[in-house]
């Protein structure tokens, strides 16, 4: 008689702390510090139910002090240890970016691989619930422009468990950015699409490698984040329109899957990049110049179309968060613009 | 340094204001955000409602607001915090304009661009920041202009004493102290930095002992009493203002409610909000103005009355302003 | 043949809420069928955003299980029925 797995769902905030348990598990060496994230479980659940397992030495909440414990997490890291230390928000890497950018990204290359800092920080992003300016934003771009430093970006929880394991494995410096509004958690309004089946195993998913969303020979777009689950929903309204729209998780900024994004847009010859961080000087231009380049192997048939935020700090009232960060009807018509536009000939 | 009968009446009715605000806050935050109109399968929705996204409240630490901004003039700099309602109200920023920044209408402060933890008035020398830390250098540089400018100007920077522990604390204060600046740092020890209590991320008991490494004096308000705080702050801004430097105080003082409003609040038992409200310092105060032949029956009826008025109006002010168009929120970023 | 006993949410939990205000069934951490004891902790709760353990007022077996996962519920609802032990 064989007895059917049933498959269990996990918000992506559950596959995130299932993965950094069972790294806590298999590797004594493994232990996260951060702010809140002990009796807590962190303030967007990264790490909840951890305390209890592992105790305060393996689960350790540091004082308001992002560079102090941000750099004690390098120092460690150089002593043989593997810590995970949580950023509360992204937005705070003001306080601590030097021991980031200057020191976590680039000791292994002024060391010529001498130094080895296998360091994950994780952090929330993202807006769409009203936390104005300084607790709103993306800024994957910001780290992935500074050599040195992987950047995560899962989309939903079966790869973020995944990506997570990688991530702890993984011997260099690794961002693993989680965005609120897809954690599902049960204070935050959020995509349903993120929480997924997870398997209960240990398993990675590669960096490196973009994921085919769903495939379509119409338009691609190029997106991460819980901007995937936008289009996802974009995808299927305009499926409805006859429009066929391919879209493509990036995954990870750094390394980034250039492949992929190429091998879409030469098959649909329109490209939308739907991107929650700023538009000017990021992801959504280098995606864009990444097309550029490659014009002697992709014939495009409309030209590469960004939706961003526009230059602006994410406000405060829901009207105006509304109109800056891309929405479902943003990205769909978008892709209606993209389907009537034409490249000078 | 005593208060005069003046002073401590506009503590108390000040008290009142805050008090009344920030528990119609509580409730009016709720708006919106409970099951069951709100996304299948969600307790609540923190982006949901007329007042969406995060809300932290001062309700019982009321005295550290009115004690220091007693002493405080227009021109006098106050830098809050993520927690700012407080200091907002004592320093005298509009609250209708107040309120319309916290429900992202057009006659807020910002046109609904800040919201609740980024709320500034120019006219008051008032901003805050969503920061931990945050306040305490642009503080210093308000004193360093002060001084340049030859004003007898003082700033204040109010912080938490989880914020303490964050660089910008330290070089905030060994710049004041090095350059002997008009500036006077206040810290509101509430014992908890969202769940982490002071003896878990502090490696002293008092963080006005740690003034003695900047430079300055450094002074203890252990109870969470208006007058106390009135004494404290007003030897600091007198030094500050005539020349003497800054100083360090740091007031013990109660948090009623979560660190944010929907914070479960798992680290604290639920007997301990309830407890402290049984020293509250709003009918503390009162008792001892009565005491004083300060306050009577009808001066308490009215001072509680005008308190609600203004409370209520400012509500009313932020529900009936409109919000601002779409549109604007491309406005601004540069002038 | 007993009666099946109802299980609501114990009143504390409802402290400070509004009289419509619903709460969230966030995990049963028992299936129908499942014998309890009394006082078991047999699912969590979420009100706002406090998560409460809801106990078993009786031992028994879970008769029916009224609220799913994920739904919300009033104070007044049940949310399962415990068949008594005899």
């Amino acid at each position: 008689m064989t007895v059917a797995t049933q498959q269990r769902t996990l918000t992506m905030a559950q596959a995130i702390s299932e993965a950094i348990g069972l790294e806590l598990e298999r590797d004594e060496r493994v232990f996260a510090m951060g702010e809140d994230i002990g009796a807590y479980g962190g303030i967007f659940g990264a790490t909840e139910g951890l305390l209890a397992r592992f105790g305060p030495e393996r689960i350790m909440d540091t004082p308001i002090s992002e560079a102090g414990f941000i750099g004690a997490a390098l120092g460690a890291a150089a002593e043989g240890l593997r810590p995970i230390a949580e950023l509360m928000f992204v937005d705070f890497f003001g306080v601590c970016m030097d021991q980031i950018y200057n020191h976590l990204a680039k000791n292994t290359y002024m060391s010529d691989g001498n130094v080895r800092l296998p360091v994950v920080i994780t952090t929330a992003i993202g807006g769409g619930y009203s936390d104005a300016a300084q607790h709103s934003q993306c800024l994957y771009a910001t780290f992935a422009h500074v050599p040195g430093l992987k950047v995560v970006v899962p989309s939903n929880a079966y790869d973020a468990k995944g990506l997570m394991i990688e991530a702890i494995r993984d011997d260099n410096p690794v961002v693993f950015m989680f965005h609120k509004g897809i954690m599902g958690l049960p204070w935050m309004s959020y995509f349903e699409g993120a929480t997924t089946e997870v398997p209960e195993e240990s398993y990675t998913v590669p960096f490196g490698r973009a994921r085919v969303v769903r495939e379509g020979g119409d338009v691609t777009i190029v997106t991460l984040s819980q901007m995937v689950q936008k289009a996802a929903i974009a995808a299927e309204q305009l499926a409805g329109e006859g429009v066929d729209v391919e879209v493509i998780d990036l995954r990870t900024v750094v390394p980034l899957d250039r492949e992929a994004v190429l091998e879409s847009v030469a098959k649909t010859g329109r490209l939308l990049i739907a991107d929650e961080d700023y538009l000017s000087f990021g992801l959504s231009g280098e995606i864009g110049t990444l097309i550029a380049e490659r014009l002697d192997r992709i014939e495009l048939k409309a030209p590469v179309r960004r939706l961003a935020v526009p230059d602006v700090p994410i406000p405060y009232s829901r009207v105006l968060e509304q109109r800056v960060i891309p929405q479902v009807d943003d990205i769909v018509a978008a892709v209606r613009e993209l389907r009537g536009a034409r490249v000078a000939t | 340094m005593q208060p005069t009968a003046e002073q401590s009446l506009w503590m108390y009715e000040t008290m009142l204001v805050i008090r009344e605000f920030e528990e119609t806050m509580a409730t009016v935050y709720l708006e919106g955000k409970l099951p069951p109109r709100i996304q299948a399968g969600l307790a609540f929705d923190i982006g949901a409602g007329p007042v969406p996204g995060e809300m932290h409240l001062a309700a019982g630490q009321e005295p550290v607001a009115v004690g220091v901004c007693a002493h405080l003039r227009d021109e006098d700099t106050v830098v809050g915090t993520h927690r700012p309602h407080h200091f907002a109200i004592a320093k005298g920023v509009p609250l209708n304009e107040m309120t319309a920044e916290m429900f992202g209408k057009a006659d807020g402060l910002s046109r609904g661009k800040g919201g609740h933890m980024h709320l500034f008035d120019p006219a008051r020398k008032f901003s805050c920041s969503g920061i931990e830390g945050a306040s305490l250098p642009p503080a210093v540089g308000a004193a360093l202009a002060a001084k340049k400018l030859g004003k007898d100007w003082v700033a204040v920077a109010f912080f938490g004493e989880g914020a303490a522990n964050q660089g910008t604390f330290h070089e905030a204060l060994n710049m004041a102290g090095l350059w002997k600046l008009p500036v006077v740092f206040v810290c509101e020890d509430n014992k908890y930095a969202i769940s982490v209590r002071k003896s878990d991320s502090t490696a002293v008991a008092s963080n006005a002992s740690r003034a003695a490494a900047y430079g300055m004096p450094g002074v203890d308000v252990p109870h969470n009493d208006p007058v106390e705080v009135f004494a404290a702050a007003g030897e600091a801004v007198e030094r500050a203002r005539s020349g003497g430097g800054p100083t360090l105080i740091e007031v013990q003082t109660d948090r009623y409610l979560g660190h944010f409003q929907g914070d479960g609040e798992v680290y604290r038992p639920k007997s301990e909000a309830a407890e402290l409200r049984g020293k509250d310092p709003i009918p503390k105060l009162a008792a001892q103005l009565r005491e004083q032949g300060a306050l009577d029956d009808a001066a308490d009826e009215q001072a509680r009355a005008r308190a609600h008025v203004r409370v209520t109006e400012a509500y009313e002010f932020a529900r009936s302003s409109p919000y601002p168009d779409a549109e604007e929120a491309l406005l601004s970023v540069f002038v | 043949m007993s009666a099946a006993t109802g299980v609501r949410a114990p009143e504390e939990v409802w402290e400070d809420t509004d009289e419509d205000v619903e709460g969230l069934l966030d995990d049963w951490h028992v299936a129908e069928g499942d014998a309890v004891e009394a006082g078991q902790a047999i699912a969590s709760l979420m009100i706002v955003k406090t998560s409460f353990e809801l106990e078993a007022p009786v031992a028994g077996t879970v008769a029916r299980i009224l609220v799913e996962k994920g739904a919300t519920f009033g104070r007044d609802d049940e949310l399962a029925q415990i068949e008594p032990a005899s």
